[in-house]
């Protein structure tokens, strides 16, 4: 009775197309959704790749402080990180579960990944106050510029992957990712890994390195 | 439609058709445990790094080495990362070629640009670049060892082309 697929579809789900009329193959053999996707995060590498660059480049230059060994508080920090790579394993488990047609788990993981990321923003919004009160501005010095626009950038992009898990999560109690578009939540779910990936860099580079 | 059904039919097994690549090497994507055990391990990986900052800040490793150790830690995690809950390593090779290409020209990049404003030292040319290059070769005889068992790229080409007209887009 739902065989036949509507004109619109959600994202990925191709499977009927290309099944019955064999019309909808692709040039390169893969998902266009997904290479799309790999394709972008290519280019949020190159984003991000400036951003710790120029982080690097005034490392240690700045005239007067608040200094980083000034600020940072390595256990909170640790701790967030923590919670972000917990997010990366909940969001693959929500992709698993969502191949294998158990659409609850698969809903249970997504919610569970999006409320790991908003803990993960709670904690980069408290940071970033206690680093307010102890003086540390966005034009305090090339410290706080470089920090505040690195961090706020990756902060933003976690706030953008919590708003598609819940969007996904939502598609899902509607109904409209089945087995067959499973791949609509690993897209989302590359975009969540990749925000963890990045995290993984920042956490090192920025607090861990001196 | 009995055949849009019959060929819809949600299985495990059609499941599994329907990815791209299911690993060179790899037959069916890891279970549950394995990503578990994985989590556990990038975790491990991120408390020696916290641990190492308190080394250091104790003064009893030296500050190169200690930089060395936390960025080789980085790489090791970017990669279990990418290459299992990103599912690069069971993935069709084009992906991995792009993903892994673009970031060793970007980083090779980036090296360039702190190098000529003085923000690294000389010798990290030398790290990066034997970084890369091992990663390079491991992918490269990986790429080989499972191609030799599971055919070249054309291959996959032609099966991705063949099965995945049901997959496609």
């Amino acid at each position: 009775m739902s065989v036949a697929a509507p004109i619109t579809e959600p994202l990925g789900s191709h499977g009927e197309h290309g099944g019955d009329h064999g019309a909808h193959t692709t040039a390169t053999g893969v998902s266009n959704e997904k290479l799309a996707m790999w394709v972008f995060l290519g280019s949020e590498c190159l984003l991000f790749g400036a951003l710790i660059a120029t982080y690097l480049v005034y490392k240690g230059r700045s005239l007067e402080g608040p200094y980083p060994e000034d600020v940072f508080d390595i256990p909170f920090t640790s701790l967030s990180s923590f919670v972000l790579l917990m997010s990366s394993l909940t969001m693959v488990l929500a992709v698993t579960a969502t191949r294998r047609g158990d659409h609850r788990r698969s809903r249970i993981w997504l919610i569970t990944t999006a409320l790991l990321g908003a803990v993960f923003i709670g904690g980069q919004i408290y940071e970033f106050t206690v680093f307010y009160k102890e003086g540390l501005k966005l034009s305090t010095n090339l410290f706080g510029s470089t920090f505040y626009v690195l961090t706020g950038f990756h902060g933003a992009h976690v706030s953008v992957g919590i708003i598609m898990l819940l969007s996904a999560a939502f598609m899902s109690w509607r109904g409209r990712i089945t087995q067959r578009n499973w791949e609509s939540v690993e897209i989302v779910g590359l975009y969540w890994h990749f925000v963890d990936v990045i995290w993984i860099v920042i956490f090192t580079v920025i607090y861990l390195i001196k | 439609m009995a055949t849009a059904s019959s060929t819809q039919s949600p299985s495990p097994s059609r499941a599994d058709e329907d990815m791209p690549a299911l690993g060179k090497g790899e037959h069916g994507h890891p279970s549950d445990l394995r990503f578990i055990g994985i989590a556990v391990l990038l975790a491990v990986l991120t408390a020696i790094e916290v641990g190492l900052y308190y080394v250091e800040q104790a003064e009893a490793i030296d500050q190169r080495a200690n930089v060395t150790l936390l960025l080789v830690l980085a790489a090791i995690k970017f990669a279990i990362v990418a290459g299992s809950f990103m599912h690069l390593k069971y993935d069709h090779p084009q992906f991995k070629r792009y993903f892994i290409g673009g970031g060793v020209l970007a980083g090779f990049c980036y090296i360039a640009v702190l190098a000529a404003f003085g923000a690294i030292p000389p010798w990290s040319w030398l790290v990066y670049g034997g970084v890369a290059l091992v990663m390079v070769v491991l992918a490269a005889v990986r790429n080989k060892v499972f191609d030799d068992s599971h055919g070249d790229d054309h291959d996959h080409g032609d099966h991705d082309h063949a099965d995945h007209g049901a997959h496609a887009h």
